[in-house]
């Protein structure tokens, strides 16, 4: 069988399946390579170029000899009969010979090395460096992938890496197609493969796909990691900049690769012939750039769980938590639409008003800007109130203020009296934080306002034991805590933000929210542990009580059941709402 | 202090009187905290603050609350106390190490100002005398609480996996969760020396 000769643009840095010294002695010489081998990364060039040159040059170049697949010369060490020397390729090692009377393969179906065991890992170094901008044909040491990994790729990719592996076939014919704007499509299917199956168990984390849609496809569907997915997103940003990527837009829509193939691709962006034959280009001069973009990337998506850790920890901390986590210190929050009619009143507000002037240096900020559109209190207090009382129900949506409920409300009257505390706590902490505004330190603010809080249930337990004794002995200590407890500064932060009269409002929506909600919860628990209303006996001894409701696991229960309930009639309610606006509806 | 009495106390405040599933301080935190990673972060900070603020309240508590009949300032006190406990460290290490006292930002969470923490530091005088059986209580009250955020978050794991009705979903579920390991706690009670 006629041997195919090509020259040889292997670097130095690509091992692949020849051994080192060969790799290294076979610089700029002529090496047989056995037909059915591996294609490996070589070049810069893709692997369809590289295919159509050793198409070109394999006849004359290479001589014709009866030695097997396989066998490696090298011209500096030519044996004694002037033929070259088998220095380390042997044909065991490579894929079994085709027969030499054969039909010849054409450059694609040389180039399917799906055939091979091994020879992604093989040609995929483990010293390899990072591929260049171009980057493809370089992997990097095996990452291990985790089972998230692969969850991750599916939703981007649109399609599980088992479903996707199956196209490979497909893709890799295109994937050897020239690099003219034809090839577009192809590189295109492989680059969705690689996302599918990104790049296998060596490929770096936040490295790119390789593109190499045979290789990519081979290495290990089943192991993607999630790096290539972010650089993915990246590229695909770029991808409108290439006039080929336009091309076969459907197919590269949701290829978060989106290579903007073709020979007419921006300096920078991976060309045709790299995407398509990415398992043996082996770029020279690997650029680190591409390596850092990713790097930075990861890094932003970090900052949001930590500080949603930080607030969902403390979201049992009279911080404030409970407001809206997600907002940042000294604006209103999201979750509170009505935040914004009282903010044309806070301190800031005033001052700048006094000023005459924009608070922000140059730019006018949020709150400014937004206050054209401010409604005053009067209108959006039913929208406070609605909220307090209703849609964001403390202890029956939000589930601030659990530990009163469980372990306080046992009857009607406690939760009566424990809900009126943090009822009157709420107020005096919410006027203060309202006056107190931005001059402090959020931190020391909120511990102020517990100090605060504390003083008022000190206050309330002496009035209790004065007015109710039998009351004050149940609550017995639960009532300096359900002062300092979440509900008492969960509306800190909106306090903080807006004038006195909208804390006002607001606290005293959310405490009587908050009491009407204990309230029929202390009366359901004491219905059913004592078969009570308020004292009163209902059932005159026909039912016998279920006295684990007494108890805080059934307070535990009976809360679950009623958040649960409040849960279904709110999202019955926003659907009821929906309809009739036309909108979508659903959930 | 006899080893019966410190291993009554031990025994009582983990298992029947347990913090969390007894007297529901610091439920909320757990119901919202689902890693493990998290959880098992706060479990330590919680259970650390239970033992410094008890150790710093309770010598406030006899020798100046009680002796004069200021029991119902314990509140501000022990808030007062507590709030010291976490802002001056911080204020300190601030100033001293800014590198490390970045990670103090303003929206961080406080350790020793929530209800666990001064829950435990308003029933332990009450329960344990003297200062050892108060020292005892303390880590057995911050044990019992690091046992219920455990065996809470891996049940929470687990409801990960279940398909409750749409308005079960989150809160209402968790709620119940904790109130059947709540049940399973409550038979405990039964226990007595």
């Amino acid at each position: 069988m006629a041997k195919k000769r090509r020259p040889n643009t292997r670097p130095e840095n690509t091992p692949g399946p020849v051994s080192e010294d060969v790799s290294a002695a076979s610089d700029g010489i002529d090496i047989p390579v056995p037909e059915d081998a591996a294609p490996r990364p070589s070049s810069r060039r893709g692997r369809a170029r590289r295919t159509e040159d050793a198409a070109a040059h394999e006849a004359d170049l290479l001589p014709e000899t009866s030695a097997p697949a396989g066998t490696v010369y090298t011209l500096g060490s030519p044996n004694e009969f002037g033929e070259f020397e088998d220095v380390s390729f042997d044909g065991e090692s490579a894929a079994p010979a085709a027969p030499a009377d054969g039909p010849r393969p054409e450059a694609g179906a040389a180039l399917d090395i799906s055939d091979i065991p091994n020879a992604v890992p093989e040609a995929r170094p483990d010293g390899a460096k990072p591929s260049s901008r171009k980057g493809r044909g370089k992997r990097r040491p095996a990452r291990p992938a985790a089972g998230k990994a692969a969850s991750d790729a599916v939703p981007d990719g649109g399609a599980d890496p088992a479903e996707k592996a199956p196209s490979d076939g497909d893709a890799r014919p295109n994937a050897d197609a020239p690099p003219d704007p034809d090839a577009s499509r192809g590189i295109a299917a492989g680059a969705d493969i690689s996302h599918a199956a990104p790049d296998g168990p060596d490929v770096p984390h936040g490295e790119p796909s390789d593109g190499s849609a045979s290789g990519g496809a081979e290495s290990a569907p089943e192991a993607p990691s999630p790096a290539p997915k972010k650089k993915a997103n990246h590229r695909r940003k770029k991808s409108p900049s290439a006039p080929d990527a336009s091309h076969d837009k459907a197919a590269v829509a949701d290829i978060p690769r989106a290579a903007p193939d073709g020979p007419d691709a921006p300096h920078g962006e991976p060309s045709d012939g790299t995407a398509s034959g990415g398992a043996e280009s082996a770029p020279e001069a690997p650029s680190p750039a591409p390596e850092k973009k990713p790097n930075r990337r990861r890094k932003k998506p970090q900052a949001a769980p930590d500080a949603s850790q930080d607030t969902a920890v403390g979201a049992d901390i009279p911080h404030g938590a409970s407001d809206d986590p997600d907002a940042p210190h000294g604006e209103p929050s999201d979750r509170s639409p009505d935040a914004s009619p009282a903010s044309a009143g806070g301190p800031k507000a005033k001052k700048a008003k006094k000023s005459g002037k924009p608070s922000g240096s140059g730019k006018p900020s949020k709150p400014e800007k937004d206050r054209a559109s401010v409604p005053k209190l009067g209108e959006a207090a039913p929208g406070l109130i609605l909220r307090g009382v209703l849609t964001e129900n403390p202890l029956l949506v939000c589930a601030v203020g659990v530990f009163p409920a469980a372990a306080a409300a046992s009857t009607g009257v406690s939760a009566l009296a424990a809900g009126v505390c943090a009822l009157a706590a709420l107020l005096v902490t919410n006027l203060a934080a309202s006056l107190i505004g931005g001059r402090l330190p959020r931190r020391l603010r909120a511990a102020l306002l517990m100090l605060l809080a504390a003083c008022v249930s000190a206050g309330e337990e002496l009035a209790l034991a004065a007015l109710l004794p039998d009351v004050s002995a149940s609550l017995d200590m639960f009532t300096p805590l359900i002062a300092v407890c979440g509900l008492t500064l969960s509306r800190e932060r909106f306090a903080a933000e807006n004038s006195p009269a909208a804390a006002l409002v607001d606290a005293a929506a959310c405490g009587a929210g908050f009491t009407a909600a204990l309230t029929l919860f202390g009366v359901l628990r004491e219905l059913a542990g004592s078969c009570t209303v308020f004292g009163m006996d209902i059932s005159a001894g026909a039912v016998t009580p279920a006295l684990i409701f007494s108890a805080p696991a059934g307070g535990l229960l009976l809360l679950g059941l009623l958040s649960g309930a409040a849960k279904y009639f709110l999202d019955k309610s926003k659907r009821r709402t929906s309809k009739r606006g036309g909108g979508e509806g659903g959930l | 202090m006899s080893f019966l009495e410190t291993f009554a106390i031990s025994l009582g405040l983990i298992l029947t009187e347990n913090v969390v599933f007894s007297r529901a301080f610091g439920l909320r935190a757990m119901l919202t905290a689902e890693s493990p990673r998290r959880t098992a972060w706060l479990t330590v900070r919680v259970s650390f603050g239970i033992l410094l603020v008890s150790l710093f309240t309770w010598p406030v508590h006899v020798f100046l609350l009680s002796p004069f009949g200021l029991e119902a300032a314990r509140a501000p006190v022990y808030v007062l106390i507590a709030g010291v406990l976490e802002l001056v460290p911080e204020a300190v290490l601030k100033k001293t190490a800014p590198r490390l006292g970045a990670r103090f930002s303003e929206d961080r969470p406080f350790v020793l100002l929530n209800v666990a923490v001064l829950g435990c530091a308003m029933t332990l005088p009450g329960l344990c005398p003297s200062f050892g059986s108060l020292l005892c209580g303390a880590v057995s009250a911050a044990l019992g609480f690091a046992l219920a955020a455990a065996i809470l978050s891996s049940v929470l794991r687990r409801t990960r996996f279940s398909d409750p009705p749409t308005c079960f979903e989150g809160t209402p579920l968790a709620l119940v969760s904790a109130a059947l390991i709540a049940l399973a706690f409550a038979g405990f009670s039964g226990l007595h020396f």
